[in-house]
């Protein structure tokens, strides 16, 4: 479900790729640092854009340093040092990877699944025990979603308002917004918008994989699809519609970023918000195309 | 009040016509049209008015004609109009407006879901809450039906028409700065070299000598 929040590389300068990186491995880094190496598999890009949104949004430059990693033992990179956004992202992303994992576990019986939870445990808990409410809010939200998924809710919006309601808490981080009071609004609704994108894409990247597993989609329940053929004689019409709803959410994302008092990193999130979603988003949609290339194949 | 010239995005001792410039622009993305039924309204609408400030405050200190680019765009600063309608439930229905202006929706839900007529005006009310509420596909929906029940009707075509307006307008948005990628690709270049060569020999010239 992870993974989709990026910049658009080629229109980056190189400092600004450099202090993305530099947030990502500083989130890495974290992870390491708060909950063992192993977790550290679990890192995503999602996360590093919280964490480089609420850094950019509540403190002043960040602190960043210089040093080898085992990853990469060539050369050394740069990474933005530990502070109470970085730990807040960590714990996030554990959480989440957690969950993902769980709900994965439980749909499809996938054995990366299986092999996933033992490892990330102990680091679930620890997590679990620094951020409480988020963690109970989470857990709280996901009951919703799987139960409107096992009902077979047929309506986009409904179906993916407990992710939105999940991101518009997690960005809702206070440290970052205490201090100013015009920001908290549009931090929630940058999280909600971006939660329902990330669901429907999400949703619409996997139909066909749905389809054939015979699992819950959204879109074939609403567009009555039982087989490949019936989705692809539908195909144009659940691409437009599902334009629509991704650039509508990306419209008011946007909206809400430009309400923001960015103090540094304008630039990569700037790039981000207009170019690498809406990148993604017609990468995604270009793929709901996929089910022909692979028969034909 | 903060500094009027980190506000506008520009740096101390811009000339005017950079001041004009960034200030067009800001007000272009923080205008009310742009954040119509958002939540977000109010902050947009305090920000302008800082905008507004801030360019005031500059032009003043810069020259005394300045004001006039400021009232042009604030005269066009649209309220929202909503009409009162002569239906049976025509009260309710106005609560109901009345409720979405300040930006009740629980309240204006509430009513709407109370009125059983589900005419025009009622998927078109319903179609407004729940955009606000973020459920697009399902306003977007109601929106539709509103409209083809009453297609005559200008107010619920053109909230129709600038949501899917606004998808448009946010993918052709780019406030990051472009020009690396859109400059002639290797093979337009050649193609223009080929032409004016072939035209220069038309006329008994040559632009390239070798071919």
């Amino acid at each position: 479900m992870f993974g989709y929040v990026m910049p658009h590389k080629p229109e980056m300068k190189i400092k600004e790729y450099e202090m993305y990186r530099a947030y990502y491995c500083g989130l890495c880094k974290e992870i390491g640092r708060r909950a063992g190496n192993i977790p550290r598999i679990s890192l995503s890009y999602d996360c590093s854009f919280l964490a480089m949104l609420l850094s950019s949004v509540g403190e002043d430059l960040p602190q960043v340093k210089l040093s080898r990693c085992f990853m990469h033992p060539a050369s050394k990179r740069y990474y933005v040092a530990t502070s109470e956004f970085m730990e807040y992202a960590a714990d996030i992303n554990i959480l989440l990877a957690y969950y993902n994992l769980v709900d994965k576990y439980k749909d499809e019986k996938q054995l990366k699944a299986i092999a996933g939870l033992p490892l990330l445990c102990i680091a679930f808990n620890k997590a679990k025990n620094h951020r409480k409410n988020e963690a109970s809010y989470i857990s709280e939200c996901l009951k919703n979603l799987s139960s409107l998924e096992k009902e077979k809710c047929d309506s986009l919006d409904k179906i993916s308002e407990p992710f939105a309601k999940i991101l518009e808490r997690l960005f809702d981080f206070e440290p970052a917004h205490k201090s100013k009071k015009n920001i908290r609004e549009p931090l929630r609704w940058l999280g909600y918008n971006l939660g329902k994108w990330i669901y429907i894409a999400d949703a619409y990247d996997d139909i066909c994989k749905d389809i054939k597993n015979n699992s819950y989609n959204p879109f074939a329940v609403l567009y009555n699809i039982k087989n490949i053929k019936e989705f692809e004689a539908q195909a144009d019409k659940i691409k437009e519609r599902a334009r629509f709803f991704l650039m509508y959410c990306l419209g008011e994302l946007a909206k809400a970023e430009e309400l923001l008092e960015l103090r540094h990193n304008k630039d990569i999130i700037d790039n981000i918000v207009f170019m690498g979603l809406v990148k993604k988003t017609e990468q995604i949609l270009k793929m709901g195309s996929c089910c022909k290339i692979e028969k034909s194949v | 009040m903060k500094n009027p010239y980190e506000i506008l995005g520009i740096k101390e001792g811009a000339s005017e016509e950079e001041v004009k410039r960034a200030y067009r622009e800001l007000i272009k993305k923080y205008h009310p049209d742009q954040y119509r039924d958002n939540p977000l309204s109010s902050l947009a609408e305090e920000k302008l008015k800082e905008i507004n400030e801030a360019y005031d405050y500059i032009m003043k200190n810069m020259s005394t004609s300045g004001s006039r680019a400021r009232q042009d765009y604030s005269h066009r600063k649209g309220e929202y109009s909503y009409k009162d309608n002569d239906f049976d439930e025509g009260n309710m229905f106005a609560q109901v407006r009345n409720y979405i202006k300040i930006g009740n929706m629980g309240a204006a839900e509430e009513i709407l879901n109370r009125i059983p007529t589900r005419n025009a005006e009622w998927y078109f009310l319903k179609g407004l809450i729940l955009k606000r509420k973020g459920w697009y596909d399902e306003a977007f929906s109601n929106l539709s039906t509103a409209c083809s029940m009453d297609p005559m009707n200008i107010e619920y075509r053109s909230v129709l028409d600038e949501m899917k307006a606004r998808t448009f307008f946010y993918q052709n948005r780019q406030p990051y700065r472009t020009g690396y990628s859109t400059g002639p690709d290797l093979c337009t270049m050649c193609q223009c070299l080929y032409c004016s060569d072939c035209c220069c020999e038309c006329m008994g010239g040559d632009l390239i000598s070798c071919c």
